[in-house]
């Protein structure tokens, strides 16, 4: 569904992603985990259209989507919910919502994707009349993953969804997002330092190292491997 | 007493539409981020156009809003692309070069300006200027409560506009957060030059509302920007309705500043205020 190869992305004056390679297959769901300034937030980043990558290509669903504008991208349905989240701070809950059905296509069917989303987090449901800067972190956080699924992806990128989130909650969000692979066939892409649960849940699982991917393969073999193993899970 | 509660209203007047001529400059740094010194610079010309078309041909300056208001729309998208978004493109501080722009165009309007109807004040006179009319006990003038309503007109359907329709949420998530704008599919560069036209477009509304306030000269336009800028500024560019409090505000000092106090001082009230304001709350009381 999703394949990027040798893509290499500058952030400043250096390149932060080299001639990285990935591939996600439909219903899929891959980690990609590294440790901090590896440029995995950058390589989301190019593929999703917020960056212009210097070299390589991202190709989605047999499109060459490589330098499109973000928004375009949005359209096609490779929807990314980014590193901090990127709500509309001054706007409710539920506005910040239906904005994530902004395009014809989402719209739509805005109506049953803001349902999907209460029901899956019943929490945005009570706050929809607050504005989205006054939640707290998680419920944030579940704003964000709300926002993406209105916009009626086909491929979902999150970025760090549990990011400052007790580790309670981290899980919790984690098993929702599980749950949207196993249960509704949702193919994902999944940045998380939550390494350990990551390669629980996942199907493959893609390491970054100072702009490379440097590793992959089934999350379960992965996490069984004693160098994954003594540079991320710390045993 | 009578005459202190009658400045009172016309300061209130006043302040609406004040609030009409500003609210546009507000609307464009707040969601924007352009600068346009030019604001009250196009409402002049609008002005000048309105009073071109009361004296040749009898159209009521009402009536040429609603032909000039739209006027403009087409001029701001048509200034967008050619002028704004090659200021804006790649530069650090937008607020910077824009304002430069802005304030070299707002000095070629000047000119033409003069040049077309000559540095003599105007006036525009309709049926209804020195009318008096009265409201609620309070006896003011005809073209005083025309610039109001227009100006009060103007904030409140904008203020509707920005929060109860879709494209107006569209507008707020930009100015809040443009890249996740960008990631709902939201076309930012887009949307940019909607709110820049729409704001040249009300600069039509304030600028006849004024022009039909106050004689009015080439260089007007100056005395309006700095009352302008002092109101958004106090309002909180982005802040609709803190534009019109802002307004309303300025307003009644310059109503009764004009009643208790030599003119001179209006200014120094004023500006001090806006001192004042900068120093504790830079971003805007209503922000």
């Amino acid at each position: 569904m999703l394949e990027v190869s040798g893509l290499t992305v500058y952030y400043g004056p250096l390149p932060a992603v080299r001639e990285a390679s990935l591939k996600v297959a439909a219903g899929q769901f891959v980690g990609l985990i590294g440790p901090n300034g590896a440029g995995k937030t950058t390589l989301l980043k190019a593929v999703s259209g917020l960056l212009r990558p210097a070299a390589g290509r991202v190709v989605f669903d047999g499109t060459d989507i490589t330098g499109w504008p973000a928004e375009r991208i949005c359209e096609l349905g490779l929807v990314h919910v980014p590193e901090g989240r990127k709500l509309f701070p001054r706007l409710t809950v539920l506005d910040n919502l239906r904005l994530g059905a902004y395009l014809p296509r989402a719209r739509a069917e805005s109506d049953r994707a803001l349902k999907e989303v209460f029901d899956l987090f019943p929490r945005l449901y009570e706050r929809r009349r607050q504005l989205a800067g006054t939640l707290s972190g998680g419920e944030q956080q579940m704003l964000a993953i709300g926002r993406g699924l209105a916009a009626r992806p086909r491929l979902l990128i999150l970025d760090e969804p549990t990011l400052g989130l007790s580790p309670r909650l981290a899980h919790e969000i984690l098993e929702v997002i599980k749950r949207l692979n196993s249960e509704r066939r949702l193919t994902l892409l999944v940045v998380s330092q939550e390494v350990v649960h990551l390669l629980k849940l996942a199907d493959y699982a893609f390491v970054m190292e100072t702009g490379r991917i440097t590793a992959e393969g089934p999350a379960s073999e992965l996490i069984a491997d004693p160098k994954v193993r003594k540079v991320y899970v710390g045993l | 007493m009578g005459m202190l509660v009658t400045s009172l209203a016309s300061g209130l007047l006043l302040g609406c539409a004040y609030a009409g001529a500003a609210v546009g400059l507000s609307l464009a740094m707040g969601m924007a981020r352009v600068f346009n010194l030019a604001h009250t610079a196009l409402g002049l010309t609008c002005g000048y156009l309105a009073y071109f078309l009361l004296t040749t041909a009898g159209i009521d300056p009402m009536v040429a809003v609603g032909l000039l208001a739209p006027l403009m729309f087409l001029a701001g998208l048509a200034l967008w692309p050619t002028l704004f978004r090659p200021t804006v493109r790649g530069v650090a501080d937008p607020a910077l070069s824009t304002s430069i722009l802005t304030l070299g165009l707002a000095i070629v309007l000047e000119n033409a300006l003069s040049k077309v109807w000559t540095p003599n004040p105007r006036i525009m006179s309709t049926p209804y200027s020195n009318q008096a009319i009265t409201l609620f006990g309070f006896t003011v003038q005809g073209s005083l409560v025309v610039a109001a309503v227009l100006g009060l007109l103007l904030v409140l359907g904008l203020h509707w506009f920005l929060n109860r329709t879709f494209i107006g949420l569209a507008i707020q998530a930009v100015a809040q957060e443009p890249d996740g704008a960008r990631l709902v599919g939201i076309r930012a560069e887009l949307v940019s030059m909607l709110v820049f036209a729409l704001s040249v477009g009300t600069a039509a509304i304030g600028g006849v509302g004024l022009a039909m306030i106050y004689s009015f000269g080439p260089a007007s336009y100056f005395d309006w920007l700095l009352t302008v800028l002092l109101i958004v500024v106090v309002g909180g560019a982005g802040a609709i309705l803190g534009t019109l409090i802002s307004a309303l505000g300025v307003g009644l000092v310059l109503g009764l500043g004009g009643a208790l106090l030599p003119q001179a001082w209006n200014s120094l009230i004023l500006f001090g205020l806006l001192l004042t304001i900068l120093l504790l709350r830079p971003y805007g009381l209503f922000k």
